[in-house]
């Protein structure tokens, strides 16, 4: 597919080379019927204009395309600054595309990078695209997963150890006493909101028998979605509340924060234990500051962008996929309360 | 200000001309079009006296790769260029997430590059989006951009200021009275019996910064006991906040400020973290703090912090219209839309 030409457009819609040309440029003489045919082969072909690209590429290539979940996560403006400062030492520029958990975005940001033959892409995606980046390496622009590990192993990938970071936050909540935890997050399908819970899981399970967890699911990782979940476990009979609360970012962890000690009562760390992950900039600076899983954030970005450099001039490199180890932050909102 | 004289400003030798062709560049090179083509392309196969040549020709008649350029947009591309001073700081992505969803209503997308306070980055994000024909260009300039902007301009692509004034009133903007702001931070100390107090911030040729720092030298210079001195940090970040702090922290107690107004809300973070986490100076008792941004962070913090809100969601969504609308009709005369930031009182500006 990756070799369909204009020719093999003109030739299936029997027209000439200067037709499909000026379908493609929508240059007006051009007859409705035969736009038609045009446009029919080329979807069937799956043709894109890679020669208008092509003659655009030795200005673009010196651009690597990066999509994140979350532009306003300051996890992701950390990685990010990460692969920049990497990127400048190889004169190569960094765009950056938000999808904000949305997959028509991500694919509208895929598309464009595709469209502009950037050197490759890094991605840090929301559902599983493996067909599309797959689609993209095939037109020789390599993919490198972002704070995802790439589950099959089609991809090189730069992650933390989501399931070790759940397993270690929730650990840590057991050793200081709690035995109520709520797991708060969501959705599941980002696979580092389901394995952060997976880890918790375990830990839970190799715990003391009267230990439990529950899902307090919300539908984005912000700070609006962690203000609304405290309110919900605060609206319920004291007796049902947790002792603890492991969430999955800190983002939500902040708006839990922020309910809480909205509620006037000393609750963090003194009835409610707190912990998030990722170890933002403001965790630490936080109202009662916050105990977090911390991820190698800068170092994450750099490395996915050697990476994917590694790739691009070298196509036939196996993927690799890098794991780095989080590492526990404790402060005040785990406290352990005598 | 019309289009003619905004082509004035332009660089070079001569005003580009979104005209120039492929051939132009060939005729005026004394080379054909397939060298041109193989110095663009394949410059390997040419001869690197000729290189030179077409180069230079180039450079002269600001001649881009409109032919392959226009092949590619379909008409105009559907993205819009934003360039931000700083990724880090949840201001330029709430002003990003602004922009983002009015550019999806218009069936717009937005790709973000991070100028990181560096004029080398902030002009090869200009000429990346130049070569990408974006439907046009939003901008926190750093450097001075002027006569880069006006060039895109005359190529057809234009360039909206974000979070900055035009002071030449060259390019349509979308920006809060930062002197203003500074007043109304540093009045708010005077009134609160704050006398002898502290501006950090950096660098001061960040117009953001030295605006800031104008209102605030207003406020101070009308309170006849009042003093204010100028802590210069080398960039508005968490860090530098944090490294503001520990030099306060070594200072003897009389000669520390009553009260620091900080840049915004990332440094007053950092200068949180410091005073707090060591223990021996209390916010607000001993040293009051506000910062400028109002991010979310700033309500959450140990001490919650008094800031100056920006309308930054607004601020994005708004300067979209105005690049749409320019789009569509370069005729627009530009224009200086300019909101009024507001004061938030918080826990770290009560009494002392």
């Amino acid at each position: 597919m990756a070799a369909t030409s204009i020719r093999d457009v003109a030739k299936l819609a029997g027209v000439s080379v200067g037709t499909v040309s000026n379908v493609l440029n929508r240059h007006g003489e051009v007859s409705a019927d035969s736009v038609m045919r045009v446009q029919r082969a080329i979807e069937q072909l799956g043709y894109r204009r890679n020669d208008a690209a092509r003659q655009l590429r030795a200005g673009t290539s010196s651009t690597v395309g990066f999509v994140v979940l979350d532009g306003q996560n300051p996890f992701f403006s950390s990685v990010v600054r990460g692969a920049e400062d990497e990127a400048s030492k190889n004169g190569i520029a960094i765009l950056l595309g938000n999808t904000d958990e949305d997959s028509a975005r991500e694919r509208m940001y895929l598309d464009l990078f595709e469209e502009q033959r950037v050197r490759g892409v890094l991605i840090s995606p929301y559902r599983d695209i493996s067909p599309r980046l797959e689609q993209l390496r095939s037109r020789n622009i390599p993919a490198v997963l972002v704070d995802r590990f790439s589950g099959d192993g089609r991809f090189s990938s730069v992650s933390v150890d989501n399931v070790l970071g759940g397993r270690m936050a929730a650990e840590h909540l057991i050793q200081t006493g709690r035995r109520r935890i709520s797991f708060v997050g969501g959705p599941f399908d980002l696979r580092q909101v389901s394995d952060r819970l997976a880890g918790a899981r375990v830990a839970v399970e190799a715990g003391p028998h009267e230990v439990g967890i529950e899902v307090v699911a919300t539908s984005a990782l912000t700070v609006e979605e962690g203000i609304a979940a405290g309110m919900r476990i605060l609206g319920r009979p004291e007796r049902e509340w947790p002792d603890a609360v492991f969430a999955a970012n800190d983002l939500l962890a902040l708006g839990l924060l922020q309910a809480f000690v909205g509620s006037g009562l000393l609750l963090v760390p003194q009835r409610i234990a707190l912990i998030g992950f990722d170890d933002i900039a403001f965790a630490g600076a936080a109202a009662v500051p916050l105990s977090s899983m911390r991820q190698p954030s800068r170092t994450i970005g750099a490395t996915a962008l050697r990476v994917l450099l590694e790739e691009a001039d070298d196509p036939t490199l196996i993927p690799r996929q890098t794991v780095f180890q989080p590492g526990l932050v404790v402060r005040e909102s785990t406290r352990t309360i005598s | 200000m019309g289009r003619g004289e905004t082509q004035r400003d332009a660089e070079g030798p001569r005003v580009p001309n979104t005209t120039t062709s492929i051939r132009d560049v060939a005729v005026r090179a004394g080379v054909s079009v397939g060298t041109v083509s193989n110095v663009l392309n394949n410059p390997a196969k040419v001869s690197p006296k000729s290189v030179a040549r077409v180069l230079a020709v180039i450079e002269e008649l600001g001649y881009i790769r409109n032919d392959a350029a226009r092949q590619l947009r379909a008409g105009r591309s559907t993205t819009i260029g934003l360039v931000v001073l700083d990724v880090r700081n949840p201001f330029f992505t709430d002003v990003a997430r602004g922009a983002e969803d009015e550019a999806a209503t218009h069936s717009l997308s937005v790709i973000l590059g991070n100028s990181d306070e560096n004029s080398e980055r902030e002009a090869g994000y200009l000429d990346l989006f130049e070569e990408q024909r974006v439907h046009g260009v939003l901008i926190s300039p750093y450097g001075d951009v002027g006569s880069r902007l006006a060039r895109l301009r005359s190529r057809g692509t234009p360039a909206v200021l974000v979070d900055r004034i035009s002071a030449d009133g060259a390019f349509s903007s979308v920006s809060v009275d930062d002197v203003a702001g500074g007043r109304l931070a540093a009045r708010h100390l005077l009134d609160t019996e704050r006398r002898r107090i502290a501006f950090a911030g950096g660098p001061l040729d960040i117009r953001q910064v030295s605006d800031r720092l104008m209102g605030a030298r207003a406020a101070v210079e009308s309170v006849p006991d009042a003093t204010l001195e100028v802590l210069e940090l080398s960039a508005l970040t968490v860090l530098e906040g944090r490294r503001a702090g520990e030099a306060l922290l070594a200072r003897t107690a009389e000669d520390r400020p009553d009260a620091v107004f900080a840049a915004n809300d990332l440094v007053a973070t950092g200068l949180l973290q410091a005073l707090v986490m060591h223990g021996s100076i209390r916010v607000p008792a001993d040293i009051a703090l506000i910062g400028f941004d109002d991010i979310d962070f700033a309500s959450a913090a140990v001490v919650p912090l008094s800031s100056i809100r920006q309308p930054s969601q607004l601020i994005g969504r708004t300067a979209v219209q105005l690049l749409i609308e320019e789009a569509r009709d370069p005729t627009l005369a530009p224009r200086q839309v300019v909101f009024q930031p507001e004061l938030v009182v918080r826990a770290s500006t009560g009494p002392s």
